[in-house]
């Protein structure tokens, strides 16, 4: 084993793609993980991606990441949620065999000859002189490197609360660190502590699945992956059902049982993930909660109860699961439980993921105070390029807001800090209409074949389907359509208004009853055209308009993003500034104008007042 | 000497009352050396140790260099950040004397203080979050305020009720936002079904319609009602404002044509204010100065709130007076019979001078006949104008407030619009076109958007795993 340039710390979706990056890009890696057998786990809900996580997936991808190919290589079930909205929108969700999706990402990792997998613990990190150069394992052993990138997801001080029980756990069954985590708050980096859980899971063969609502997922499956030719493997359906007036009843009588309401629970829930104590207490007029059986994968009956997450006492559990139709006989496998863990505070990173405090160190996934798989896998990477770019000498590897939701989500972490689990929203990317699934290979596919993550024929093979599609856009704003028979008895049918003049072909896709697959029978796209492609044509010009409007913000955007403020530029010489703003804004160091319009309490005044100082 | 909670490098120095002779006058400092600036210029007649807060003391101005007493008077600290700049603030009242006042503003710029910028301490307030922007136009609105109910206006904004009204509408902005994205944003499944945004968006239309007209009634109050006076050369235009103004203001000849320009002047009609503009006749002449007369005549009548379609009564209605009427058509008019010392010869009932619900006057703008009716008729529609405004709109929005709120309502219009015509739109465009009108909005306040609207969803909608 060679000594190592870059040690990554925990080998969950952060930690194997910030490794996957730094090795790929030719640096010696390290990858610690307190247990082998879970690399790659996904301790929650069997899925990857879905609303505003799907683009993140595509966006990891297109970057030459690793999770939508262990996602295809798992998948047993594909939906596009959110198809009754426009598809900027739109999210695709896959349903992943667990085991298989670990094994995957192992694979992954065990491929690469530049990283090495150690199963040890790290009980703290070498720091001297505000520069991290290592870690220490917990028998004493120290490991030196040029940069360390933390991923701890859940461990750091975890401790799990089940009724009245608390003990400390890094994740079901599994040691915390909290050597590490002591060792963080004193070296005087800002922690907090968040709470998040996980619902029971259940015995496949005790479900009555008949009493429920089948969802097979869509009929086509659509890889996450560029370099996914095809996905042929079995799938499997969800099931649908709602808790019952007696679950109402029962958690109401239980819910001082709950540590979460006898004050025993001080970390911060996330409000999109509430338990089911939280739902039920704090919206009292709603009958029921969806509840949905997820399979957990091929090779095991099990089930998770998505809906159910709660901390109540195990015994309380078994009725509770009990009182939901379809349930009613349901063994636990795994009860649910809550876990509250020491986030940090990422207003004290640089946009790098990089400590401001300590060089070479780099925090990356849940420690962050963000929550899911696929958050933590964006961070990952970004942090395991830029690791190594710092070493190599690069230039820091920067996405911004108006390119993609990675951008938006650093960002938001770095300038703003977090007060609760961050999730990626698609209402945080105010470009959101320009960040689609569709267009992520547009958007980064070249910057990852610059970092030398994404091979030279991928890359080729888009830039042939770009121009192809470039020549199929500009053909039909060439065509003409005249009105006639056939194409008014078909708008006509959609519910659309005659057409009484002739149009381009663009002005008719424009129409909202028509779709690019009417283009193809009426023989204006060839036949046989790539159904991607197909939509992504229509995409791009049923939203014209707005693209272009946004396409315009962007400009603005990068106007005040190119103004930059000196990393030592003094605030204190800025008039008119509060302390607390002016405070703020020396924590965070904005690196330009556009990122301070983003620090919290800055208004357009203060904004003025430091543009203003820049100037004299 | 810092005061806490701010921080500014520029201590500023201005006269705060009129230039000229009065009995008093008010120099006002602001900013982090003001304390030590009056402890250098300003001696208390008793010894005191340092200068209590918010306290007037007498004493006497002794230039620092020469040694001289420039005058006495009572100086007052006001330490920060509970000022209006949020600085500390000195306030100096000296006798009025113009060179006095100079002199001292001078040695207070020699101890280290600069000439304040216009309206810099109100900048200051903001900048210091003392005041939101509506409130900053306010003061300066409550010093230029023409009449007692902008005086009012200007009062009710600087107690924050129009941002309140402004901030409602936002708020139900956020709330139709806060709707969209919960259901953009997570499984439709798991949530009701999407209301229709139709009737939210016409409330908020509804809403954003009174704040225009409360816009444009607190316009009139704050600036008087723009009076156009308009009619074809040598109807005596021009003796009727001056007859209006109580004064020889504007030229006046038996030559046509002689008034080029136009003219504005302000008077007070039972306490409402009217800006009166003297134009040049309307006609088709040769002359190009007098073209260009007319062009200005044409502007004015375009900004106007009131017309006074003057027509010679003593003569018969010809083309010219009909090209006037045309003109004035969409305004509100009254017209001016004049010359009615000549003995009137037009029908005022003839319907070319409009319908007959429009005022209409005889007057002799020499002998000065008339006038009173005519004062009472302009007196009357100023009143109408200022005074019906839904009671819990207030007036005055400014003018660029009226501009944002304009422009968000084109965007609503044209959203309901689109909900006409296509009976639905995604929710992703109709999120996008009312971020906008949140940000034009929040554009009047100066107030910050951040995550309220996931704070909206969080509270309304249950929502995730």
């Amino acid at each position: 084993m060679d000594a190592p340039r870059i040690i990554v710390v925990g080998a969950g979706h952060a930690g194997c793609e910030a490794a996957l990056a730094a090795a790929r890009i030719g640096l010696r890696v390290w990858l610690y993980t307190l247990n082998v057998d879970t690399i790659g786990l996904m301790p929650c809900n069997p899925s990857i991606g879905g609303l505003g996580k799907g683009h993140l997936v595509k966006e990891i991808d297109a970057l030459g990441g690793e999770m939508g190919r262990a996602a295809d290589a798992s998948c047993i079930q594909y939906k596009t949620l959110g198809t009754r909205k426009g598809p900027a929108v739109q999210g695709s969700r896959m349903q992943c065999d667990r085991l298989e999706y670990s094994l995957a990402m192992r694979r992954a990792v065990e491929r690469e000859s530049c990283l090495s997998v150690r199963q040890e613990m790290v009980d703290g990190l070498l720091v001297r002189n505000g520069r991290c150069l290592g870690v220490k394992e917990r028998s004493g052993y120290e490991v030196e490197s040029d940069a360390v990138i933390l991923a701890a997801g859940t461990f750091l001080d975890g401790v799990i609360h089940v009724g009245s029980v608390a003990y400390p756990a890094g994740r079901a069954g599994e040691f915390p660190a909290r050597q590490l985590a002591k060792q963080l708050r004193d070296l005087g980096l800002p922690t907090g502590r968040f709470k998040t859980g996980t619902p029971p899971r259940a015995r496949g063969a005790t479900v009555n699945l008949q009493a429920m609502e089948e969802d097979p997922g869509d009929s086509v499956v659509r890889p996450f992956s560029l370099r996914t030719q095809e996905i042929r493997r079995p799938v499997r359906s969800c099931f649908r059902t709602y808790t019952s007036s007696r679950t109402r009843e029962l958690v109401r009588r239980n819910l001082l049982k709950s540590p979460l309401y006898s004050g025993e629970i001080i970390g911060t829930p996330a409000r999109y993930c509430p338990s089911l104590e939280d739902k039920i207490a704090r919206f009292p007029q709603r009958e029921r909660h969806p509840v949905v059986v997820e399979p957990e994968g091929l090779h095991t009956s099990e089930v998770y109860l998505k809906g159910l997450g709660n901390s109540l006492p195990p015994e309380l559990q078994i009725e509770l699961v009990r009182s939901v139709p379809g349930l009613e006989k349901a063994e636990i496998v795994r009860p649910a439980y809550a876990i509250e863990y020491d986030y940090v505070d990422p207003s004290c990173l640089r946009v790098t993921l990089e400590t401001k405090q300590i060089k070479g160190l780099y925090l990356a996934g849940q420690v962050n105070g963000t929550s899911g798989y696929e958050e933590a896998a964006a961070q990952g990477l970004w942090a395991g390029i830029n690791a190594a770019h710092a070493i190599l000498g690069k230039e820091p590897f920067i996405l911004d807001r108006s390119d993609s939701y990675m951008g938006v989500m650093v960002d938001d972490l770095v300038t703003r800090g977090v007060t609760e689990p961050y999730r990626m929203f698609t209402s945080r990317a105010e470009y959101r209409l320009l960040l689609r699934e569709d267009n992520a290979a547009d958007r980064l596919l070249s910057k990852g074949h610059g970092l030398g993550l994404i091979p030279e024929e991928i890359c080729r093979r888009h830039e042939e389907r770009r121009r192809e599609r470039e020549r199929l856009c500009s053909e039909l704003e060439a065509v003409r359509i005249r009105p006639g028979e056939d194409v008014n008895s078909m708008v006509v049918s959609r519910g659309g208004s005659e057409i009484t003049e002739t149009l381009t072909g663009t002005r008719f896709l424009k129409r909202p009853e028509v779709t690019a697959c009417d283009l193809v029978s009426l023989g204006l796209l060839p036949e046989g055209i790539d159904a991607d492609l197909a939509r992504s044509i229509e995409i791009e010009v049923k939203y014209e308009g707005y693209i272009e409007r946004q396409r315009r913000e962007v400009e603005r955007f990068k106007h005040l993003e190119k103004i930059q403020l000196p990393e030592d530029f003094d605030f204190d010489i800025v008039p008119g500034l509060s302390r607390e703003l002016r405070d703020r804004l020396k924590a965070v160091r904005p690196t330009s104008l556009g990122h301070a319009s983003r620090v919290p309490g800055i208004t357009p005044a203060a904004l003025t007042a430091v543009m203003v100082s820049l100037k004299r | 000497m810092n005061s806490q909670a701010f921080h500014s490098p520029d201590t500023i120095v201005a006269l705060s009352t009129p230039r000229g002779y009065s009995g008093v006058g008010v120099i006002r400092v602001s900013g982090s050396r003001a304390p030590e600036i009056l402890a250098a210029l300003f001696k208390p007649a008793i010894c005191t140790d340092g200068f209590p807060d918010r306290r007037a003391v007498y004493g006497r101005v002794i230039d620092p260099e020469t040694g001289r007493v420039l005058d006495d008077g009572l100086a007052l600290l006001l330490r920060g950040p509970a000022t209006y700049t949020g600085e500390d603030v000195v306030e100096l009242s000296l006798h009025g004397s113009p060179m006095v006042l100079e002199l001292a503003v001078r040695c207070i710029i020699r101890l280290g203080a600069r000439p304040a910028e216009r309206g810099e301490f109100t900048r200051r307030a903001f900048l210091a979050g003392k005041l939101d922007l509506v409130q900053a136009e306010a003061v300066i609105d409550l010093i230029e305020a023409t009449s007692p109910a902008a005086v009012e206006d200007a009062r009710a904004r600087l107690d924050r009720s129009l941002s309140h009204q402004v901030e409602a509408v936002s708020d139900l902005v956020v709330d139709l936002l806060a709707e969209l994205e919960a259901h953009i944003d997570f499984d439709e499944d798991d949530l009701e079904p999407v209301t229709n945004p139709v009737p939210l968006l016409e409330e908020i239309l509804g809403r954003m319609e009174a704040l225009l007209e409360g816009g444009r009634v607190g316009r009139i109050r704050r600036r008087g009602v723009r009076t156009v006076i308009a009619g074809k050369p040598n109807v005596g235009k021009s003796t009727l404002f001056n007859a209006l103004l109580h004064a020889d203001r504007a030229i006046v000849t038996p030559i046509p044509g002689t008034t080029r320009d136009t003219i504005e002047e302000r008077i007070l009609l039972e306490g409402i204010s009217f800006v009166l503009t003297d134009t040049a006749g309307i006609r088709n002449g040769p002359d190009p100065v007098e073209k260009e007369g007319i062009r200005r005549t044409h502007n004015a009548l375009e900004q106007a709130d009131l017309v006074l379609a003057v027509i010679d009564g003593s003569a018969a209605i010809d083309e010219e007076d009909e090209r006037v009427l045309a003109a004035c058509a969409d305004r509100d008019v009254v017209v001016a019979f004049n010359k009615m010392d000549l003995g009137l010869v037009v029908d005022p009932s003839d319907m070319r001078f409009g319908p007959l619900s429009r005022p209409r006057a005889s007057v002799s703008a020499t002998t000065g006949e008339g006038l009173d009716t005519l004062s009472k008729i302009m007196a009357a529609f100023g009143r109408e104008r200022t005074g019906c405004l839904q009671s819990d709109i207030s007036a005055g929005l400014s003018s660029r407030g009226i501009e944002l709120v304009e422009a968000a309502a084109v965007v609503v219009r044209s959203l309901l619009g689109s909900f006409a015509a296509e009976g639905s739109r995604r929710p992703e465009i109709v999120s996008l076109e009312m971020r906008r009108c949140l940000k034009l909005l929040r554009e009047i306040t100066g107030e910050e958007v951040d995550d309220k609207v996931l704070d909206r969803i969080f509270e309304r909608f249950c929502v995730g795993k």
